[in-house]
């Protein structure tokens, strides 16, 4: 594998764990956000 | 499966000037793999010991009627932080741990694509248990309301409450870093040749278990956030009288909890996937009915969740659904047994310990499956909830499940990890005490439960003196035999006659681990394997 083919896979492997960690973060918010909405009076 | 594996020698020998670092740093800063994945598993029986201790405390003070040992409120905790350990500490860090050694060497990766990531996971994971342990000699006692931590009773618990709610935040943590790795090294690290549907079926499940596990981790930290929040900051999420909800509560945490099950138990369907075609000498019958079943139950399991709160209340069209879906899932799971029986059909069959302990899982799996069918009928459930049956039910998916399936693959894999073959004859007669013992401890609990015996109650009516008894000998013998699987570990880790690379006569065909040398060098794969 020379050097260029690592670089994409560093990036890739980058982009896919901010990804995920964003999907991650995104349902913690979304379920705290819809506990909110529904305990509103 | 066919591969030139020659680099991988040479890729050991290349690296013998580079070994693993000298002292306890080797274990306090390793990014190796393996390093990593011998901790989890290590960690993982501390846990599965201090768990099953607490079980323990519980039999034995339900072996007869009447309050005899301990105190009730210490009875709860018992209750509540076995499961919490048996479930966050034990079961999935075990698999964790067999993911990390053998998913890179399966995909033919040199390691994991995040390796400094995963060393940090390990030890938040150890910080967590560490703090979830601490918490019982807080104030109050530990958390007592049962794992499910339903408020508004978890909000009566003392200042252990925070503790365990810090722990479960970094377990969480901890388990959505590993999986990330997993599904990252997974995508991106696997060997040329390697594609997805020619990737060993514990990879499979395990991608598949990673991504649940990122959907639904944090759907349970937003949960106990929100308790956190209506405990301390005045909130209302799950208090009526300020608007909330308990029962929201409760939609939420099985919305978590039900896949939280097929998290623990989806990994040991992939270790039985690799095991029974290894001693059956047959390729896996239905590969890729497997891996669809896989995705199947994986989607199921998010749709399923209020089977858990039929006796809540909920409209009949909904129980309805939650009845269907439940019943559905029978469905890819009878494709798995059908398909691990398959592959045994016209198999030259032969029954080492890995190979008993699987047959142990299917059997006993499939009973457990059977009374979740029983359990997911709407009207039948309102007499089997809370009751022993319960507890009979999950107990069996996972004990002689996922823990069977678990100690199967220790089994399997044990001398590629430690190069020494470990005493048959001793494995054996583990694997012989463990299934009986097993039988005899959670099999009566279905009778109580039938007959009506709540769950988690320190004292009982004397009709239900008999089974208890039986069922507490039962534990006693079980947790006892589990100290054989402990010495034989540490037995084999220390010496024994030496492995070769298959290992198993056959195992040559079922996987790129085998044609490593045994152990298996501190690297591997610097050069990536071409599979064909």
């Amino acid at each position: 594998m020379d050097s260029q083919q690592t670089e994409q896979q560093r990036r890739r492997i980058r982009r896919t764990t901010i990804v995920l960690a964003l999907v991650a973060l995104g349902i913690y918010v979304a379920f705290i956000a819809s506990g909110m909405m529904k305990a509103m009076p | 499966m066919n591969a030139q594996h020659s680099h991988a020698n040479a890729g050991h020998e290349h690296h013998d000037d580079h070994g693993p670092a000298k002292g306890i740093g080797r274990w306090l800063f390793t990014t190796n793999h393996k390093d990593i994945g011998t901790m989890y598993l290590v960690f993982s029986l501390i846990m599965f010991l201090v768990g099953g201790s607490m079980a323990l405390v519980v039999r034995a003070e339900l072996f007869m009627p009447g309050l005899q040992l301990v105190d009730p409120g210490f009875f709860n905790t018992m209750t509540t932080v076995h499961a919490l350990i048996m479930v966050f500490g034990a079961v999935m860090p075990a698999t964790v741990g067999l993911a990390n050694w053998m998913i890179p060497m399966q995909i033919g990766a040199p390691d994991m694509a995040l390796p400094r990531m995963n060393n940090f996971s390990f030890w938040l994971l150890v910080a967590a248990f560490t703090l979830l342990i601490l918490s019982l000699f807080m104030p109050g006692g530990g958390p007592a309301a049962g794992w499910t931590l339903y408020p508004p009773l978890v909000l009566q618990t003392g200042d252990a409450l925070p503790l365990a709610i810090f722990a479960i935040h970094l377990a969480g943590a901890s388990s959505i870093m590993g999986s990330i790795n997993i599904i990252v090294t997974i995508m991106n690290l696997r060997a040329p040749g390697m594609t997805l549907l020619k990737m060993p079926l514990f990879v499979w499940t395990w991608l598949i278990t990673a991504y649940l596990l990122i959907l639904v981790m944090p759907v349970f930290a937003g949960a106990v956030t929100m308790l956190l929040t209506d405990h301390f900051f005045g909130t209302t999420f799950f208090a009526a009288a300020g608007g909330g909800d308990p029962v929201l509560y409760q939609h939420v945490f099985w919305f978590f909890g039900h896949p939280e099950v097929y998290i623990m138990i989806l990994p040991a369907f992939g270790i039985v996937s690799e095991i029974i075609p290894t001693f059956s000498r047959k390729k896996l019958f239905g590969y890729d009915a497997m891996v669809y079943a896989t995705a199947s139950i994986a989607f199921l399991s998010f749709i399923v969740w209020a089977h858990h709160m039929f006796t809540v209340g909920m409209p009949l069209a909904g129980e309805m659904f939650f009845m269907l879906s439940t019943m559905l899932i029978a469905v890819p799971t009878g494709v798995k047994v059908f398909n691990w029986t398959a592959t045994m059909w016209r198999g030259s069959l032969s029954f080492e310990p890995p190979m008993l302990f699987a047959l142990a899982f299917l059997f006993l799996f499939t009973i457990g499956g059977f009374s979740g069918l029983m359990m997911a009928i709407a009207p039948v459930d309102f007499q089997y909830h809370d009751t022993y049956f319960i507890v009979a039910h999950f107990h069996y998916v996972l004990v002689p499940g996922a823990v069977f399936a678990i100690m199967a693959g220790v089994y399997y894999w044990l001398p590629k990890w430690t190069g020494h073959m470990y005493d048959m004859k001793l494995a054996k007669a583990h694997f012989w005490l463990s299934t009986i013992f097993v039988n005899v401890l959670f099999f009566p609990q279905h009778f109580l439960g039938l007959a009506g015996m709540p769950r988690r109650i320190p004292d009982y009516s004397t009709q239900f003196a008999d089974w208890n008894m039986v069922s507490s000998i039962g534990g006693f013998g079980f947790g006892l035999s589990q100290l054989l699987f402990v010495y034989l570990i540490v037995k084999c880790a220390r010496g024994g006659a030496k492995a070769t690379a298959e290992v198993w006569d056959g195992a040559l065909n079922h996987g790129l681990e085998w044609t490593v040398p045994s152990p298996a060098p501190y690297h591997t794969f610097e050069e990536a394997p071409v599979v064909k």
